[in-house]
């Protein structure tokens, strides 16, 4: 062979070996993501808390886990990471997918989608005994993710700082919402403490979503106090349905492509109060 | 080349998108203020909205773009009754289902039956059409106006692959009366998800306890075996023995007086 191909091969196999040491080894937030999971699998828990629009008596989260779930199933389209989900036969509450992930490895990323509600008129559900199993047995999937799951979204109802919550609502008399009662007790941040607490030994989860209104406000300093490792989405204003939906979808966009910080907040808006989520404390 | 870079570089900043947002605010601050907590704060966006979008076909020209979501709550807000007939002709492409849950809303006491015949329509003719939520979105209406489903369209809803659709057909039978609702349940049981079996044996429970135990002692799934954790029966033996009692202590109540 001659001296120059054998010098083009050595420069090619020299460049492919530095672009892969770079990918792979240089991956600027390399730190954040290989925290995320040591055993292969990203395993991930969506929850759609209790969305009820008191005074009015209809139910929304149904309708918004069938169409997130959609968002999973659908055939992907260059560039798209959250589709292309398969339901996991047997339970059609899981949805996974292999990925080549932010180190070019193969992952499987599995989903579990949950809603709160049986129904969409309030009304009917909180005499339900359907309703009353439902929401318990969501609240106990939530909080046992927040000891297993590495990454958990809730998108719901803050209860001006009474969240996450995936009950029908405590009401007055008027049919308003008794929210004195969810700001005095708290009954969501002081579970989610609780679980914190269970999980200060462990890496679960590193990252927790709240697509929920005014959410930086109400839960951010405490929960970021209590388990400080932990990645923190919050949003800082009333967020509408479809908003705190984009916000969830980018936000599991941008960890399935594996971005850092600035391109993962541009994702998700954050310079965009009115409509954004910010992440802080993963990277 | 360098084309194909540019096009992958572009700052997201320079999209559509931002544009509309930059030349439509008042979607997005209008509608914001309608999920507002203050009731004059709603009735201010209400006022302002009708002066921004006087009519109808204003709004329903919105409903294919970047703010379709805030459009159809605006349309509900403003709760026009002309618009529910105006989007059912819309309603057979409907992907995020919000546009059926506006017409649901917007329902008036002339244009039920219309509607509801439209859904059933849709549901038994192209089911395989309609988007998941849309689909949930009719079942849950006609349930809604406590109208019993067809037979068919309540077993293809009952052998659909997604459990929201499963869902809605099992709670729609527990609702509504229909004369051979729990049949159809009972028959279907096996081949439903282990979620709505356990709910549909809490629908039992509520009707028959006898049939709501046959499907705890034969159905294993720990999710079904959750939900028959949380009710209790009571054997008719027992129920009959404790009668009894009462009885027996009334009498001797009387004898004693």
């Amino acid at each position: 062979m001659k001296r120059w191909k054998l010098f083009v091969f050595a420069l090619i196999l020299g460049v492919t070996g530095l672009a892969y040491y770079f990918l792979r080894i240089h991956h600027p937030c390399r730190k954040a993501y290989s925290a995320l999971t040591k055993d292969g699998a990203l395993t991930i828990l969506v929850t759609f808390g209790y969305k009820d629009s008191r005074p009015l008596r209809f139910v929304g989260d149904r309708y918004e886990r069938a169409v997130f779930v959609d968002r999973l199933l659908r055939p992907c389209t260059p560039f798209e990471v959250v589709c292309g989900f398969e339901q996991e036969s047997g339970n059609p509450e899981f949805f996974s997918k292999k990925l080549i992930w932010y180190d070019h490895r193969e992952r499987v990323v599995q989903v579990q989608v949950l809603a709160s509600s049986v129904g969409p008129d309030d009304e009917w559900n909180r005499s339900s005994r359907i309703q009353k199993w439902h929401s318990e047995r969501t609240l106990r999937l939530f909080r046992r993710a927040m000891v297993k799951s590495d990454v958990v979204f809730y998108d719901g109802h803050s209860r001006t700082g009474g969240g996450p919550d995936f009950f029908p609502p405590l009401l007055r008399k008027n049919n308003q919402v008794d929210y004195g009662h969810y700001q005095k007790e708290k009954p969501g941040v002081q579970f989610l403490l609780a679980d914190l607490e269970r999980a200060k030994g462990s890496r679960q989860p590193r990252l927790l979503g709240l697509f929920s209104c005014d959410s930086s406000v109400h839960f951010q300093k405490t929960l970021l106090k209590a388990k400080p490792k932990m990645g923190l989405i919050a949003s800082e204003a009333l967020l509408h349905q479809s908003d705190a939906m984009d916000n969830m979808v980018s936000a599991l966009s941008a960890l399935l492509k594996g971005e850092c910080s600035e391109k993962f907040n541009e994702r998700l808006r954050s310079g965009d109060p009115m409509r954004g989520s910010q992440i802080v404390g993963f990277f | 080349m360098i084309l194909l870079f540019a096009l992958l570089f572009t700052p997201s900043s320079w999209s559509a998108e931002k544009d509309l947002r930059i030349h439509h605010p008042e979607w997005v601050i209008l509608s914001r203020q309608l999920i507002g907590e203050s009731e004059k704060t709603r009735q201010k966006a209400l006022t302002q909205l009708l002066e921004t979008f006087p009519t109808t076909k204003d709004i329903l020209k919105e409903i294919d773009g970047p703010y379709r979501p805030y459009a159809l709550d605006v349309l509900v807000a403003l709760n026009r009754p002309d618009t529910a007939l105006k989007l059912l002709d819309l309603v057979a492409s409907d992907p995020d289902g919000s546009l059926t849950l506006a017409i649901n809303a917007l329902m008036n006491g002339t244009n039920y039956l219309q509607i509801a015949e439209r859904y059933e329509k849709l549901l038994s003719e192209s089911l395989g059409g309609l988007s998941t939520p849309s689909a949930l979105a009719m079942m849950d209406y006609l349930t809604h106006l406590k109208r019993p489903c067809p037979d068919d369209i309540c077993e293809k809803l009952l052998a659909h692959s997604r459990i929201e659709l499963q869902q809605a057909a099992a709670l729609h039978l527990a609702a509504v009366p229909k004369a051979n609702g729990l049949e159809i349940l009972a028959r279907w049981l096996d081949k439903l998800y282990p979620q709505v079996r356990a709910q549909i044996m809490l629908v039992f429970y509520d009707r028959s306890q006898e049939k709501a135990e046959k499907i705890c002692l034969a159905d294993k799934d720990p999710i079904v075996q959750s939900a028959c954790g949380d009710v209790t029966f009571v054997k008719p033996d027992k129920v009959k023995s404790k009668e009894k009692r009462k009885k027996k202590s009334k009498k001797a109540q009387r004898k004693i007086t």
